[in-house]
């Protein structure tokens, strides 16, 4: 199981990042997302739990 | 004015019920009679009554609710029992505060802290947990002494916060010669809490100073910046938001990178969730 991307809501549309993509974002960006809770953990077309998908990148699967 | 003027007045500040040490020196000794912990919790109906509260919450995930104190702290063991006792008690001492603090907020702040200090102590695997639980509970009494002695030199120092934005703790400093981090360890030490907590609470603002425990240090300083993060604690109005993770002690974070956290925006998803929970815990605990 792993997570596909993450899905960032972004100027009204969404884009979709690996884990890597989105830690190439700056900081304050992340953040400003997450206050707004526009972030979303997709595999396929499925959202992902936020603390499974946080599992399974702790573990190195994403 | 100097630290010990500031603190002059702290033998009229309310004090943790006699009942809490008691639980507290009990359960730290290792003397886990469940029947014996729970005479002594019921000899303070009020504490009871919100340690029930507390352990019946979402928070401690209880499927069914404790119907009585010595059921709910045999299901939640030593270490949890402690941790509550404690939490409850020094949300008694201090039932308000002046404007602009606000109780429900400050101990929303206070025990979200402690919780991601226990937290990401575990994930650091520093051993000491509860510790941490504890730094990160009490890390803020010193702006709450200051308000509720020092009422009017507080406000007159968050007046010019608000006004100007920027750092509390400095805007206290200014007004009264010393900040809210060493009153609040001051104020410790005069309750005889553990070294290890009150050097935390003194250093969390500049952990690598800290003489011996710089890392519990540390993780208050994490955990409240991640807090803080999430729209916890005051914040001027109509100041440009702080990201407050940029402060977080960078050593500590590539530690947790190291223990599969690549970043602290992870933390932050995670503790977004459970937010809700404590905003309930924390309006559950001063209903009534």
């Amino acid at each position: 199981m792993s997570v596909d991307h993450i899905a960032v809501q972004h100027d009204g549309g969404e884009k979709c990042l690996t884990v890597s993509e989105w830690r190439a974002l700056g900081l304050s960006e992340r953040v400003l997302c997450i206050r707004e809770r526009r972030v979303r953990f997709l595999r396929g077309e499925a959202e992902v739990p936020v603390k499974q998908a946080l599992a399974w990148i702790k573990q190195g699967k994403e | 004015m100097t630290l010990e003027e500031v603190l002059a007045g702290a033998d009229s500040f309310p004090t943790l019920p006699e009942v809490a040490e008691r639980v507290a020196h009990k359960l730290k000794k290792g003397d886990w009679e469940v029947g014996a912990v729970a005479r002594l919790i019921e000899l303070d109906p009020s504490l009871s009554a919100r340690i029930l509260r507390m352990a019946n919450s979402l928070l401690l995930g209880m499927a069914t609710p404790s119907r009585s104190v010595r059921e709910a702290i045999m299901r939640l063991g030593a270490q949890v029992t402690r941790d509550t006792v404690m939490t409850v008690s020094l949300m008694s001492v201090l039932p308000t505060l002046p404007r602009p603090l606000d109780v429900r907020s400050f101990w929303t702040l206070g025990l979200s802290s402690a919780l991601m200090s226990r937290r990401v102590a575990g994930d650091l695997k520093l051993g000491d947990s509860e510790m941490a639980y504890l730094a990160g509970l009490v890390h803020c009494m010193g702006e709450a002494y200051l308000a509720v002695q020092h009422t009017r030199g507080f406000q007159r120092a968050a007046k010019r916060w608000q006004a100007e934005g920027g750092d509390l703790s400095n805007q206290l400093r200014e007004e009264f010669g010393c900040g809210p981090r060493e009153v609040c360890a001051g104020l410790l030490e005069r309750w005889r809490f553990p070294e290890p907590v009150v050097e935390a609470v003194r250093w969390y603002g500049d952990p690598r100073s800290a003489p011996n425990h710089g890392d519990l240090a540390g993780v208050v300083s994490i955990a409240d910046r991640l807090c803080r993060d999430l729209g916890m604690g005051l914040a001027p109005a109509g100041t440009p938001e702080e990201v407050w993770i940029e402060q977080a002690p960078a050593h500590l974070v590539e530690r947790l990178a190291e223990h599969g956290y690549p970043d602290l925006t992870f933390y932050l998803l995670e503790l977004q969730d459970q937010l809700v929970d404590i905003e309930t815990v924390a309006r559950q605990i001063f209903a009534g």
